[in-house]
């Protein structure tokens, strides 16, 4: 349960009176210069640059609120004949307070090829409310105009008088020889907020020499060190930059933010519940559990009173005074949401001798968690001033157990079949030859759960129109091709089958749960997986391991398989580790037989959005690997509700990886049990507590 | 409600890049509707709206048996029929058609449900007593939802004054009524409720429900 404390949703910057603004480089700075500045603690804003030659398409995430993350993708030329991927991080030293300015770090091109490689420490000063001023030093690319001998050589010796120019492994890899060694430059700049409301104007000297761009190449001509831009903010916090560079040239960027702690829309749309109905006060009469047929015809009722709230029953026990429910939950997104719809209904349709609730969220036939309420606190806390702290204080959270006996269930809850034919678009993104790939076209799902926790599943699609399949190169890669050969997944696969499996999902014992899926899971893949996870319900920690045994997929996506096969699997241990941080190791085998270790870190948001990086490290060296010298990647989950403000489980998901090669390569499975668990359970379900009697 | 958020949510839902286990066809017709909703909604917003209060006369009311109130949100200038759908210790929860519903002690707004930004919880008990002749000042609190689904809750210190004895008409009918104002303070803000108090019964009042919602007119049409 969180309240919320006033004022804790804005973010914590540096006492500007105006929000920070993003420059050419996509991260909060001048143009090309950084400022000692973080954006609003969980912003996300996407930044497209552009002057002739040169395009930076940039994405910046405020992971902590001094910590800045980003990603870029830039394309050089024109034609374009260089795409550069590269990650920077800045990191807020102190905010500014009194006379003393707002200090900070950053490294740009922390993890790539080095074109952007650079260092730097920034001060920024707030002045008058209106006026920023910003100066720094730089190292690399920022050390590169009007440079002078490296003050750090002075404290850590001659050694950081020379930046390397070698690429650390095959690019990809942080690279750590490089940090603020070599020569260094004076950077600054300031910025003014006019009197015109939300117009900006900003003026830099740039310690940027753009040799690459204007030596090497000739992208433009650097005349002069003074840029200068004019910035306009919308009302939404797009903004629309102009700018003169260098003394040469035009160049112009555009923004869009968005914060996950701030909804679209208000996040509080969808019908009214079902007020609770206060029984007479005691004692109650129980004759009604001698009717033979009563029990179903409690079944019935409430099931009819579930659907009118977008749920589903699948088995009830009642006894005189205690009630199990088991339920599907199709329209919530916070599972207290639902529990809580379940609670009110129960005083509806329940008689008044039923004194204690169990109600029991379902995925996949498995009771996810078990929420033991009494109706008499329910009754009793329903207007309570703090309603719902009490009522979460009173419940009792526990492990769901086995599902119930087959008698329990509402006729004709299994087989249950469900179905549907639509659209669908896939995207594919940063290949050389065409940075921007899609197809469109049409997809056909069916599921058959036969009893609670045995499903049948499959997908096919179909191409209407699209150019995945134009990637010709080749993969270069020399080790097995288990993932790199995508380009002919996509090029022979149309129809393709998605998938078509058969799962099943148990309880082997308590905090112990487990799926067994076999078939063809996903477009490369397809065989036999086994998991087993071990997740007490209030607990910070998971365990789990997984077996599979799969041999590699046909290109045509169809029914067939190449000869080659792999037995993979991997050790998991699941960390919750605080103020919406959780960690995930995973230790194991991968597709190419190789053995290593995936670290991830997601920062999750308690409306559902989740924004997480990982990488992979296996015994496959970095020279076999190839361009990136090991697998990582970004991922995004984006709960449709946020931005509708209708209730909807449903969520979007992506991975974004700069590339796609064969070490460290994991089966793609769905279903695995940590992602049905972990929204139901411990500090998640706590989090979202709220929601109970909304 | 902005569109360029629902469009950006059909353009990510098309582009089904990892999803696992999602029905494409389900999410495009659940946006559809959604998108209809909204544009109906803002065209709706357009018109002009009926007051149901001058439109109504007591004759039609006599058959009604449940308490009725009339409600007008005046942000969004929306009227609603709320009829008395359940007790529960004191607190009565009134439904409109639509399934919005409000909650209500003693005629002062206590929940409300089914609007964006819904009143969530409030502490009442410092209004109620000093609309019954206690104590004139004393704080109340709220508490809403903010973006990440946890509850903000808020505080106000506030202070009742009689304004004055007047008469009002509700549908036809008159009451002698004491204009009871209230003035809250706190967190930046302030705003005013008012209330009509005929003997211990809010005939009719003003209650502000959060920056969201906005201010809240209340008639009790059939007591």
């Amino acid at each position: 349960m969180i309240i919320a404390s006033l004022g804790a949703a804005g973010g914590v910057s540096a006492q500007a009176t105006q929000p920070v603004s993003l420059g050419f480089y996509g991260t909060p700075g001048l143009i090309d210069m950084p400022v000692a500045e973080a954006l609003p603690d969980g912003q996300l804003s996407v930044t497209i640059a552009h002057m002739p030659n040169i395009t930076r398409n940039t994405v910046a995430f405020q992971i902590t609120p001094r910590l800045t993350g980003s990603f870029r993708y830039s394309l050089h030329g024109n034609p374009v004949f260089n795409f550069d991927r590269s990650f920077d991080v800045n990191y807020i030293l102190r905010r500014e307070s009194g006379y003393l300015p707002s200090l900070a770090i950053g490294l740009r091109d922390v993890v790539g090829t080095g074109r952007y490689s650079s260092e730097y420490l920034v001060a920024t000063k707030n002045i008058r409310g209106d006026f920023k001023v910003t100066g720094g030093i730089g190292w690399g690319r920022l050390g590169s105009y009007h440079s002078f001998r490296n003050p750090l050589s002075a404290i850590f010796g001659g050694g950081f008088d020379t930046r390397p120019a070698v690429t650390l492994g095959a690019g990809g890899v942080p690279s750590y020889n490089r940090w603020f060694r070599g020569p260094a430059a004076l950077f600054g700049g300031i910025e003014w907020q006019t009197p015109i409301s939300n117009l900006t104007f900003k003026a830099e000297y740039s310690s940027d020499a753009y040799t690459w761009e204007t030596v090497t190449n000739s992208f433009f001509t650097r005349r002069s060190p003074f840029n200068f831009a004019l910035s306009y903010r919308f009302r939404n916090g797009a903004t629309l930059t102009g700018y003169y560079l260098y003394g040469d040239q035009i160049g112009l960027s555009g923004s869009v933010s968005l914060n996950p702690r701030l909804p679209a829309n208000t996040s509080s749309l969808g019908p009214a519940p079902m007020p609770v109905l206060a029984r007479n006060r005691g004692p109650y009469d129980t004759s009604w559990t001698s009717q033979k047929d009563g029990a179903d015809i409690l079944r019935q009722n409430v099931n009819t009173l579930l659907k009118q709230d977008g749920m589903e029953l699948e088995a009830m026990r009642i006894t005189a005074t205690s009630t199990e429910v088991w339920f599907q939950n199709k329209r919530f997104a916070a599972t207290s949401q639902a529990i809580g719809r379940v609670a009110r209904i129960l005083t509806r349709a329940m008689p008044d001798s039923v004194e204690t609730f169990r109600i029991v969220p379902v995925k996949n036939g498995i009771g996810t968690v078990a929420v033991t309420l009494k109706r008499s606190d329910i009754e009793e806390l329903e207007h309570d001033p703090q309603a719902a702290e009490k009522i979460y204080d009173r419940a009792l959270i526990t492990d769901a157990g086995r599902h119930p006996p087959a008698w329990a269930y509402l006729p004709a809850t299994y087989p249950e079949r469900s179905w549907s034919l639509g659209p669908y678009a896939m995207l594919s993104l940063f290949d050389p030859d065409n940075p921007v790939r899609m197809d469109l076209g049409l997809r056909l799902q069916g599921e058959y759960e036969i009893t609670p926790g045995l499903v049948l599943s499959g997908s096919i699609r179909k191409k209407v129109i699209g150019n995945l399949n134009s990637v010709t190169r080749p993969s270069n890669s020399v080790m097995r091709h288990v993932r790199s050969d995508y380009g002919l997944y996509d090029r022979q696969g149309d129809p393709a089958l998605e998938y078509l499996e058969a799962e099943y999902f148990f309880r082997p014992g308590k905090n112990l749960y487990g799926r067994v899926s076999a078939g063809y899971f996903e477009k490369m893949y397809g065989g036999l997986s086994t998991e087993l996870l071990w997740k007490p319900v209030n607990s910070k920690f998971a365990l789990g391991v997984e077996l599979n045994a799969v041999k590699q997929r046909a290109f045509n996506q169809l029914l067939g398989f190449q000869p080659y096969g792999v037995v993979t699997g991997h050790a998991s241990a699941y960390w919750d580790i605080g103020n919406g941080f959780y960690g995930q190791l995973d230790v194991g085998r991968y597709l190419a037989g190789d053995y290593g270790a995936t670290v991830t870190l997601d920062r999750v948001f308690d409306n559902g959005w989740k924004i997480g990086a990982f990488f992979t490290l296996t015994n496959v060296p970095f020279s076999t690997f190839g361009e990136g010298s090991f697998d990582k990647g970004l991922r995004f989950s984006i709960p449709l509700t946020w931005l509708t403000g209708q209730p909807t489980p449903k969520v979007f998901k992506t991975v974004m990886r700069p590339i796609t090669r064969d070490g460290g390569a994991r089966l793609e499975v769905r279903n695995r049990l940590y992602g049905l668990l972990e929204n139901d359970q411990g500090g998640p379900l706590q989090r979202r507590w709220g929601r109970f009697w909304r | 409600m902005r569109l360029f958020p629902l469009a950006l949510a059909g353009a990510l839902f098309l582009a089904a890049c990892s999803s696992t286990g999602e029905k494409p066809e389900t999410e495009l017709s659940f946006l559809t509707s959604t998108i209809k909703a909204r544009l109906a909604a803002r065209k709706q917003a357009g018109g002009q709206p009926v007051n149901p209060l001058k439109q109504l006369t007591r004759a039609q009311l006599a058959k009604v048996r449940t308490r009725l109130m009339i409600a007008n949100l005046e942000k969004t200038h929306a009227w609603a029929a709320l009829s008395l759908s359940a007790r529960n210790r004191g607190y009565e929860t009134y439904f409109a058609v639509d399934r919005k519903s409000v909650t209500l002690k003693d005629g002062i707004l206590t929940e409300t449900r089914g609007l964006a930004g819904d009143m969530m919880e409030s502490g009442i008990s410092g209004i109620a007593a000093a609309l019954r002749g206690g104590p004139r000042t004393y704080s109340r609190s709220y508490a809403w939802l903010n973006g990440e689904d946890h509850l903000r809750r808020e505080s106000y210190d506030c202070k009742v004054t009689p304004v004055a004895s007047e008469t009002i008409e509700i549908v036809q009918s008159r009451y002698q009524t004491r204009h009871m104002r209230e003035i809250c303070s706190g967190n930046d803000r302030q705003f005013t409720n008012d209330y009509w108090l005929s003997g211990r019964e809010i005939m009719k009042s003003r209650q502000w429900a959060g920056r969201d919602i906005g201010y809240v007119g209340f008639w009790l049409v059939v007591p």
